[in-house]
């Protein structure tokens, strides 16, 4: 799925909800969107999932697309199985994923027999999720898809995500404002702030960052960099990120900066993901 | 176009409550056969042809020009209702190029309903018409007057078709579920006086009235019925298809 230049105000606001965003998805990968609360998490999926019409810019190279959008319920009448089927009906789609997409999300037949109306909200968040699987072969957008849900219900419904997008090649493109529900099975982080992508990172490699704070950042670097000069480092005011590969390349920094006498106040170390969240959102 | 099929049909009806709809059915029918009973028994001693008559045209379930209407908005409402409350329509939105095949089967679900009210009330008003038919001597029998009033009914039933579609329209036009309901209701009451007055055709909840009424030009009013039918079914298409703001 590629996007190109979607932008996108609301009526009577003053600025852009989407701002100019293009990005490339690669097909069966898991691609998290991820930022804060109301930096055009939801317009952005809503743009790419076609319920709302961009003011520029356009989507290509899907066929296929499965949609879970915060605020779009299901019907609390039927039980969890002719909610699927009226989906499929509604959208010309085969119903045969049907008992595929409630495998996933851990729905087994009887549970799925029982009207909505008488589930919790976890179950009813289960089944939006599979609402979107039973379109399971080509794009599958998801925003927030783990709200409502407990410890054991995120880790059941990260796993059945993850099979899918090995098993039927699906992109899936899941939002979060919370890096934490989503640091383990995404494949790119794409970091969002005030409707533009401030950063992408590949989130599965597993690089490692410290962050020492000392309070001579530039000797601290000096050192480091004469005893290894292909290290990735970057300053900043109260110290410096260095970038490591495993725990022996770590010890020696330490020993480094022990043998040089720099002093620290604090020494934290974060995974790639955890460093750009911090890096690009949070600061 | 997709077709309509019976398996739609049947989903459609899992998207509504049961209980509601029998709720509605009860209420429509059984309240104004209790209420023309009622009637029937107070004022037994001074009843004539024509007041037994009226009672039976104009009390008896939703067939009098007021209550068919109030029937196909409260209807038009429960059926629509669910689906905007939760935005479900949004995420058709994408999928769908036409809405004919879910306007056809929203109006076949509300008419299939109003069928069951119109069995329901054709047997209760032969009840009713057996309670007159013994009170009073018209010298009509009773095989008459319920053949009379079956093709009454009928002729109002099938005249409410325009009704359905246009209040859809008003359901998935205006967001607020209520208003549609109160607009709807503005139009059906101002539509009894001027179907009354006459034979116009702007008020599409006057036509089960104008039915009734011997002077009406069948052909015009079944080519009033079909223009509204098809220009709300367009409208509404273009409504549900179009990425608001």
């Amino acid at each position: 799925m590629i996007i190109e230049h979607l932008t996108y105000r609301y009526k009577g606001a003053t600025a852009n909800a989407v701002n100019d965003i293009s990005h490339t998805f690669e097909a069966g990968k898991i691609h998290g969107i991820i930022g804060p609360n109301g930096v055009g998490k939801t317009t952005l999926l809503s743009l790419m999932a076609g319920i709302l019409k961009p003011d520029q810019g356009h989507i290509t190279g899907f066929d296929e697309l499965g949609i879970l959008i915060q605020g779009i319920g299901m019907y609390d009448e039927a039980n969890a199985i002719d909610n699927l089927k009226i989906f499929c009906e509604e959208t010309n789609t085969s119903t045969e994923n049907i008992s595929y997409a409630l495998s996933l999300v851990g729905i087994d037949e009887a549970q799925a027999q029982v009207k909505l109306k008488a589930c919790s909200q976890g179950f009813k968040q289960r089944m939006l999720i599979a609402r979107s699987i039973t379109k399971c072969k080509g794009v599958i957008i998801l925003d927030e898809p783990f709200t409502a849900l407990d410890y054991d219900n995120i880790k059941l419904v990260s796993n059945g995500l993850s099979r899918l997008a090995k098993e039927k090649s699906a992109t899936i493109i899941i939002s979060s404002h919370r890096l934490q529900e989503v640091e383990k099975i995404i494949d790119y982080a794409i970091f969002i702030n005030a409707g533009k992508i401030v950063n992408t990172t590949i989130a599965n490699e597993e690089q490692n960052y410290l962050t020492i704070t000392c309070a001579a950042p530039d000797r601290a670097a000096r050192v480091l960099l004469k005893e290894l000069p292909s290290m990735e480092l970057e300053r900043f005011k109260e110290g410096i990120v260095v970038q490591y590969a495993n725990a022996q390349e770590y010890r020696k920094i330490v020993s480094f900066l022990l043998e040089d006498h720099i002093e620290w106040t604090g020494i934290e170390k974060s995974r790639s993901l955890t460093y750009a969240y911090d890096k690009f959102i949070k600061n | 176009m997709p077709m309509i099929n019976l398996s739609r049909i049947r989903l459609e009806l899992k998207k509504v409550s049961f209980e509601k709809i029998a709720i509605i059915i009860a209420i429509s029918c059984i309240t104004p056969f209790l209420f023309t009973l009622f009637v029937l028994y107070t004022q037994s001693n001074g009843i004539s042809t024509l007041a037994g008559a009226f009672l039976v045209g104009n009390l008896v379930g939703p067939w009098s020009s007021l209550l068919l209407g109030m029937l196909v908005i409260v209807l038009c409402y429960v059926v629509t209702e669910e689906e905007q409350r939760k935005n479900i329509l949004k995420l058709y939105r994408p999928y769908k190029r036409y809405w004919y095949a879910w306007i056809g089967g929203k109006a076949l679900v509300i008419m299939g309903i109003l069928l069951g009210v119109f069995i329901t009330n054709t047997i209760l008003s032969a009840i009713a018409l057996k309670i007159i038919s013994t009170m009073i001597s018209s010298g009509e029998t009773f095989y008459d007057l319920f053949l009379l009033y079956l093709y009454k009914f009928s002729k109002a039933y099938v005249f409410a078709l325009p009704c359905v579609f246009f209040q859809l329209l008003l359901a998935v036009w205006i967001k607020k579920p209520v208003l549609p309901v109160v607009l709807g209701l503005l139009l059906l009451i101002l539509g009894i006086p001027v179907a009354n007055l006459s034979n116009t055709y702007f008020i599409p909840y006057s036509y089960p009235i104008l039915s009734q009424k011997p002077s009406i030009s069948m052909p015009s009013l079944i080519f009033a019925t079909l223009l509204i039918i098809v220009f709300s079914s367009l409208l509404i298409n273009s409504v549900l298809s179009n990425n608001k703001k």
